[in-house]
């Protein structure tokens, strides 16, 4: 009776057992992190925008999750979790596979497929492996494990063609209102705004892009004693000459704009950068490593954060393009200076709610649930950027940190930032709901 | 040796193979000048925005002894003058004649002229750079005349005149804009960096703002002093300025010099009109109806022979598909539609021809000329190199570094990742990129306002990046020779061979004029010859930084003798020369000049514009159909009426019926016995306002001798493919002009359509109607459906399409139609223009249209019609076609042998269609799709097309798999002329040609009508679409082409002066009635003509 009931569980565990004999080798979070970093220098290439950088970051990790959740019971199946999660079909003869690397390859394999230049990725890919013979993989265990990353990556790609964003070239192209207060396109580049049907893709937490919609923004007015005119001169008394060197210097860290356009005469360059969503992925590695979390927890929690990115970027974008809200630099330029300029490049879309504070807060809310709330850490993600690493006490501050460099850096009003970090705490929890198991608030 | 200083030969060249030009090697002429460019941490492109933008020549003849010298600006290397010995040889005179200016950079361009009038060419040397401002000062030179060794001395006499200041200047102007005499000075000035923001705050507070280093400056000649009069004289002076040209002429002949100002940027280019009193107007929004983009260097001159001088501006637009695909991004209507509101107006990137109309009005038609893609040009130069009679083009091109690509903007920045080091970084990136050199162009003049491009015929050979550049006889021997300032490469001398070739003759004319003015700037001589005419005006300093030959020049062709000669010269005074000799050069003198200066023709226009007799509903409509389909060919929408005529209340006077467009209802207008018009208010119109009238027809539908008015939908803007505002509507009329719908007069036809003519086809006396289909809405190019309605004679109409032919049912996008009897037996036929479509015929039989096409044409039309006119032109029994089309002044172009083609099929399969619009570009079809846009359209090619190189040399089977490509639907277009079909005696039809300025502009509608009643067909042909996509730019060139017939099929254009048409704006429908013309043109604006 025993021994049936040892055969009956996780045919991850009964894979083992038939594997060879010898010790398999294993990964670590860092090979998980890699994934991830390679994607991140990729989509810097590709210059991939903000909301669509967290799409790709959500469907890739989730690759990995499932086959992690297949062969770790402590993992749970985002099937009945995620939005019209789908039932993924299993390979039917499996065996000799190391479900690390297959998670591992999965992320890989799936964005190749989704990053324009995920040609790249492969790259990255062959060289991993390379790496995996040289620990001791061998290459039966490559191969069935690559065959099985494959499988699972191709059913994740389908579950993200589905998603209705290939559905977007057909909808009318964005049109400017044209009334007072309202979106303009901001300099050098005035680019045409950037995704402006992201809120009509599917969400995997969110019941709808309007779940969490945030108060209204302080209506627009030109009249020297409302409200919104006060915040005007907020912004260009503040992100002017006002900042002190280190206010200047956080503007800078968290700013974060893959495409900052400059201008030589007729020779224009983009200037790269990571994107918000890039960062806190990169945030999450440094967490993980230092914690030292185990492979699959690892897997977790950056799915988990990523989800929270997509889900963030989806109500955030929703809220700009519904409000069309005018940036600081627009209104500052029209109506009070036209000479002034914000520290930071306004990146090209509309101004309410603030981006990066709502995926700020989601990733902090979420990586506070894994790993607690006063998880100090040394962030040196933009060291490569010439901007040294900062120290945080807790991932609350860093998010904080990262919302008021917004309105410092002059591209957010206060009430977008504040609004922005409500509805991050809003989505992060929603995730953890999810994520733990709760499939109610 | 000596034939050369004969200066003509009469012998027919040997070897008619050998180039026109001949590039002389520096070995034999000894000009060993080359604008050699050192870059470095202070000397860079980051440094100074126009690091890259190269020197200028200037050719004159500065020791008095008939042989034009040359001086030669460096940036950064030392200038030269080189003293012309003869024969093609020159001589380094620079340290002697005292003439180097300041060592080290930046000089730009260098310009000669007789400043303080003494007889003697002074030199003015221009300087800018980031560089500070002692070193920024100009310098004149002015000429102390020869030593004992023939070599002609100068003294820096900067101060003397009042010109010791500092600027940023790109060339100066010397001519008497106040005609008292003596030569003023115009200061083509920069800003030495790039403004990047162009909002309307700040756009409005730099505007204001006053600059005198970099905003352009108009200096009066007051006794050899040179005083400030910018401000007075309405030159606008702000540090939005990036001028790199002037073109000085008397551009509306009214004796006084005007001047065109190309700007870099966006900043618009200048149509300065001197008012005769000191001052200018900026005329250009008024005159012209779009400029290049970034202006470089102009030329005005008169091209096409009328008299009237033409200007002409460079851009950089290149010629091939690859560079052009490594360009683009995607269409900004958003960033475009901010330049407008600024006040910057409509620019596109392209070298534009504006040809004079005559009437304060420029066609612009640079891409019917065929010289409007010549990439990063800088110097063009209208001369006659081959001395036939026209002018003849050179431009000088060149970009020295590539980093106007798009995978530069994109992709550099992988490099540049740490701020602390980016400028250095950014220098070795830009310094590492190849220096690519392109040829420089020669296009020979037709004669017919075209230009062929012969630049390899006539000896451009050699790649390089040429900026400045000048024409002179230098060798005396009746031809002009060229001379071109190159970056990092000696200056090239060619020499003209036309002289020993062929066997044209010239006439050269040297000018003395009076008081200080003694090169005759200013002066306006007219040639005549049988019935052909030339004209020139003396203004040396042209083209770009440079200054070109004094000394007149006219290539006479085949004609031994110039049967008469006019000059007008800046003062006003005249003289006339009868019979002149050629091969020769010819010295007038001003002093000879004593009869007044002709008064200038009034012409007496045919037609003059009168007030509208009907009011229309104006609409702000700001649709942009690109927003719906980014990837549709020409906008279809239009916010205007249609116009149609009947009597609609029986008594005997004409009314008529302006249609519905923009949620403004159609309205009925009664005319009354004193020819006013009084609208009648019509409910029924009233509740159909808000669908869009494609046409109207007014006929007795129900057979009780009224008149009824069917109205056909149609439109794009925002409907649904099957919104039921796109049924048509059938108003049946009480006889008194009350209308009401009925609702079950007509099936179910929810498709946009675009005409409704009326026949009877199945020969039982009732009127029936065939309705085209234009469009559906959001899935261009995907054919409507057309419609063959048969009438019960009690105004009840049966859909029959299907009986009478299945084809018709979804022929495609049809724009007009016509009933005509095509074979003789008496029974209306059907013929069938549309937007890829041939022009079709269906021969009726009663009960059956068949289509007959190839019975009437030799071969398929397949074009781009928008209309259709189908009469009998030449009287001789057989119905004759004109039928309008996009025109020959396009971007596109199509033939038999190279068509255009639309292939289309919803691609990656998301719901909606996928439009590609390919055509020929060098003998090789390309998608014209940018790589953007084609990613913007089909989210699955980012991965296809990871980079912009990746991209730039696909053809369609490069784009889609051979499996995306079944199933897929194609159009072809092989003929996008508007042309005249006349029926020879077998009743085929054979294409006549049309004047040339039929194909100025798309055509949307033909009237025809005898204006000068002489028994004969004429013409009027009105079009235009201001909504285009940014990368064709808008077509205005048309403002109401009068075509005057001869009733067999031949026209003659008449002039916009003659004709008095001036007609700006989309035209879509005309009205003749009681004499006067009506046009309905877009935002519902609505103008009359009268003869």
């Amino acid at each position: 009776m025993k021994k049936l009931l040892m055969l009956i569980p996780a045919c991850g565990l009964f894979a083992m057992i038939s594997c060879s004999p010898k010790k398999q080798p294993e990964l670590t979070n860092q090979d998980v992190s890699k994934v991830i970093g390679h994607m991140t220098s990729v989509m810097i290439h590709d210059v991939t925008n903000p909301p669509l950088a967290a799409r790709f970051f959500a469907y890739t990790c989730l690759a990995g999750y499932e086959v992690v959740a297949e062969n770790d019971k402590q993992i749970h199946s985002m099937r009945g979790v995620l939005n019209q999660y789908p039932d993924i079909k299993h390979p039917k003869q499996n065996t000799g596979y190391n479900y690390q690397l297959s998670a591992v390859l999965a992320m890989f394999e799936t964005s190749a497929r989704l990053l324009p230049s995920g040609t790249l990725m492969l790259g990255y890919e062959s060289s991993f492996i390379d790496s995996c013979k040289n620990i001791g993989f061998n290459s039966e265990v490559i191969d069935s494990s690559k065959s099985y990353a494959k499988t699972i990556s191709k059913q994740i790609l389908a579950y993200a063609k589905a998603d209705g964003y290939r559905k977007i070239n057909n909808y009318p192209r964005y049109k400017l209102k044209q009334t007072p207060g309202s979106w303009d396109l901001t300099p050098p580049a005035y680019m045409l705004p950037v995704e402006p049907y992201f809120n009509t893709i599917r969400p995997m937490t969110l019941d709808s892009a309007a779940q969490f919609v945030p108060d209204a923004p302080i209506p627009f007015s030109t009249d020297k004693n409302s409200a919104f005119y006060k915040y005007l001169q907020m912004s260009y008394a503040k992100s002017g000459n006002a900042l002190k060197q280190e206010e200047k210097d956080i503007a800078n860290f968290w700013d974060c704009n893959p495409f900052a356009v400059q201008n030589d005469g007729h020779m224009l360059i983009g200037l790269k950068k990571i994107s918000p969503g890039a960062h806190w992925m990169g945030i999450t590695a440094i967490a993980c490593k230092q914690a030292k979390t185990g492979f699959s927890k690892t897997v977790q929690i950056n799915t988990a954060v990523a989800i929270g990115l997509l889900d963030g970027f989806i109500c955030c974008w929703e809220d700009k393009y519904r409000t069309n809200r005018i940036r600081p630099e627009t209104a500052i330029r029209r109506y009070i200076d036209p000479h002034w300029k914000p520290l930071l490049q306004t990146p090209p879309f509309p101004e309410y709610i603030s981006g990066h504070s709502v995926v700020s807060t989601t990733a902090a809310v979420i990586l506070t649930h894994y790993l607690g709330d006063k998880f100090k850490y040394t962030d040196d993600v933009e060291v490569n950027y010439g901007i040294p690493p900062r120290h945080f006490s807790s991932f609350t501050q860093a998010a904080k940190e990262a919302a008021i460099s917004r309105f410092w850096g002059g591209i957010h009003f206060m009430d977008a930032i504040d609004n922005g970090i409500v509805q991050g705490n809003k989505v992060g929890n929603l995730v953890v709901a999810k994520m733990s198991g709760q499939r109610k608030l | 040796m000596l034939m050369l200083f004969a200066g003509c030969n009469h012998e027919p060249s040997a070897n008619s193979q050998q180039p026109l030009f001949k590039l002389l090697q520096p070995e034999q002429t000894h000009v060993e000048f080359a604008n050699t460019l050192t870059e470095g941490l202070n000397t860079n492109v980051l440094m100074y925005e126009y690091f890259y933008n190269g020197g200028g020549v200037a050719v004159g003849d500065l020791n008095g002894d008939g042989l034009q010298d040359l001086y030669f600006t460096g940036n950064m290397t030392d200038n030269k003058l080189y003293l012309n010995q003869g024969n093609m040889q020159f001589k380094d005179i620079t340290a002697d004649a005292g003439v180097a200016g300041r060592p080290g950079p930046w000089k730009t361009g260098v310009t000669m002229a007789d400043v303080n009038g003494d007889g003697k060419l002074d030199i003015y040397i221009c300087y800018s750079g980031k560089v500070r401002a002692g070193k920024r000062v100009n310098q004149l030179f002015i000429n102390q005349g020869n030593n004992a060794a023939g070599v002609p001395m100068f003294k820096d006499q900067t101060a003397d005149f009042g010109l010791d200041f500092p600027s940023f200047s790109t060339q100066a102007y010397f001519f008497d804009y106040d005609r008292d005499g003596d030569l003023d000075l115009l200061l083509i000035n920069h800003n030495p960096g790039r403004i990047s923001i162009m909002d309307d705050a700040f756009v409005k507070e730099m505007s204001a703002k006053r600059d005198n280093e970099s905003g352009i400056r108009l200096l009066r000649n007051d006794n050899n002093h040179f005083t400030d009069v910018t401000v007075g004289a309405g030159i606008i002076n702000t540090p939005l300025s990036y001028g790199l040209a002037a073109g000085i002429a008397d551009i509306n002949g009214d004796g006084w010099p005007d001047i065109y100002v190309s700007n870099d940027y966006s900043i618009p280019d200048r149509l300065y009109i001197n008012n005769g009193k000191g001052s200018f107007a900026d005329e250009l929004q008024k005159q012209i109806g779009h400029s290049s983009f970034y202006s470089m260097g102009n030329d005005v001159a008169d091209i096409n022979n009328d008299g009237k001088p033409d200007i002409y501006t460079l851009d950089m637009l290149p010629e091939d598909n690859k560079r052009q695909k490594l360009l683009f991004g995607i269409d900004n209507y958003e960033a475009f539609d901010l330049n407008l509101r600024v006040g910057f107006y409509y620019q596109y990137m392209r070298n534009m021809l504006q040809i004079n109309n005559g009437n304060n009005s420029f066609s612009e038609i640079g891409q019917l000329a065929g010289i409007s893609n010549t990439d990063w040009s800088w110097s063009p130069l209208f001369a006659d190199y081959d001395n036939d009679g026209w002018k003849d083009l050179f431009v000088s091109n060149g970009y020295t570094r590539d980093y106007t690509n798009m995978d530069f903007l994109k992709f550099m920045g992988d490099n540049l990742k740490d701020r602390r080091v980016m400028r250095q970084d950014l220098l070795d990136i830009v310094s590492q990129m190849p220096s690519s050199q392109m040829k420089s162009y020669l296009f020979k003049n037709n004669g017919n306002t075209t230009f062929t491009n012969t630049s390899e015929q006539w000896g451009i050979t050699m790649p390089s990046n040429s900026n400045g550049a000048a024409y002179a006889d230098l060798d005396n021997d009746g031809d002009l020779d060229l001379v071109v300032n190159n970056i990092n490469q000696p200056a090239f001398v060619y020499e003209n061979q036309a002289a020993k070739q062929n066997d044209n003759h010239y006439l050269s004319i040297k000018l003395n004029g009076n008081g200080a003015n003694t090169q005759g700037v200013g002066a306006k001589v007219s040639i005549y010859s049988g019935n052909k005419t030339q004209y020139l005006e003396q203004m040396p300093n042209r083209g770009y930084q440079s200054t070109v030959s004094a000394v007149l020049h006219f290539g006479l062709g085949k004609d031994k003798q110039v049967d008469s000669l006019r000059i007008t010269w800046q003062s006003g005074k005249s003289q006339v020369l009868q019979k002149i000799k050629v091969d020769k050069q010819l010295v007038l003198n001003e002093k000879d000049a004593t009869a007044a200066s002709p008064a200038q023709k009034q012409i007496n226009p045919i037609f003059k514009e009168v007030p509208a007799p009907i009011a229309g509903s104006e609409s702000d409509n700001t649709t942009n159909d690109f927003k719906r389909q980014p990837l549709m060919v020409n906008s279809i929408s239009f916010s205007g009426s249609i116009l149609t005529k009947g009597d609609a209340n029986g008594d005997g006077l004409e009314d008529i019926y302006t249609g519905a467009h923009d949620g403004k209802a159609g309205v009925l207008y009664l005319q009354q016995k004193d020819g006013k018009f009084i609208s009648k208010a019509v409910p029924a119109f009233e509740a159909d306002k808000n669908s869009t009238d494609a046409a109207a027809l007014f006929f007795d539908a129900n057979g009780d001798g009224k008149p009824d008015l069917y109205v056909a939908s149609g439109g794009y803007a925002d409907y649904k493919p099957d919104d039921v505002l796109l049924q048509d509507r059938l108003y049946l009329n009480d006889g008194k002009g009350n209308f009401n719908k009925t609702n079950n007069a007509l099936p179910k036809m929810i498709s946009s359509k675009s005409c409704v003519k009326a026949a009877d086809i199945n020969g039982d006396g009732f009127p029936d109607l065939f309705v085209g289909g234009r469009v559906i809405p959001g899935q261009y190019p995907e054919a409507p459906e057309s419609y063959i309605l048969i009438n019960d004679g009690k105004g009840h109409f049966t859909n029959e399409t299907a009986k009478y032919n299945p084809a018709l049912k979804n022929i495609g996008m049809v724009t007009d139609a016509a009933w005509v009897d095509m074979n003789g037996d008496k029974k209306p036929d059907l013929v069938l223009a549309g937007e890829w479509m041939p022009i079709t015929v269906f021969e009726n039989s009663g009960t059956k249209l068949t289509d007959a096409t190839t019975k009437y044409f030799d071969k398929k039309y397949a074009g781009w019609w928008n209309c259709l006119q189908v009469s009998d032109i030449n009287h001789d029994g057989h119905p004759d076609v004109i039928a309008g089309n996009i025109g020959l002044n396009t971007q596109c172009k199509a033939s038999d042998a190279e068509p255009a083609e639309m292939f289309y099929k919803d691609f990656d399969d998301n719901g909606s269609v996928d439009p590609m619009l390919c055509f020929y570009i060098q003998h090789k079809s390309y998608p014209f799709v940018s790589r953007d846009e084609l990613l913007d359209q089909m989210s699955v090619m980012r991965g296809r097309f990871p980079d912009y190189k990746s991209y730039a040399d696909a053809t369609i089977d490069k784009i889609f798999t051979a499996e995306e490509m079944k199933d897929v639907k194609k159009l072809t277009a092989n003929e996008l002329a508007t042309a005249c079909f006349i029926s020879n005696a077998q009743g085929k039809l054979k294409q006549a040609v049309l004047p040339l300025q039929a194909q100025y502009s798309p055509v949307f509608t033909i009237t025809s009508f005898d204006y000068d009643h002489d028994g004969k067909e004429d013409l009027l042909l009105c079009g235009n679409i201001n909504k285009a996509r940014i990368r064709f730019g808008k077509y205005d060139a048309n403002y109401g082409v009068l075509l005057k017939g001869d009733g067999r099929g031949n026209y003659q254009y008449i002039n916009q002066q003659q004709s008095g048409f001036s007609i700006r704006g989309d035209v879509r429908s005309v009205l003749p009635l009681n004499n006067v013309l009506l046009f309905a043109l877009d935002k519902g604006k609505l103008k009359a003509y009268k003869q």
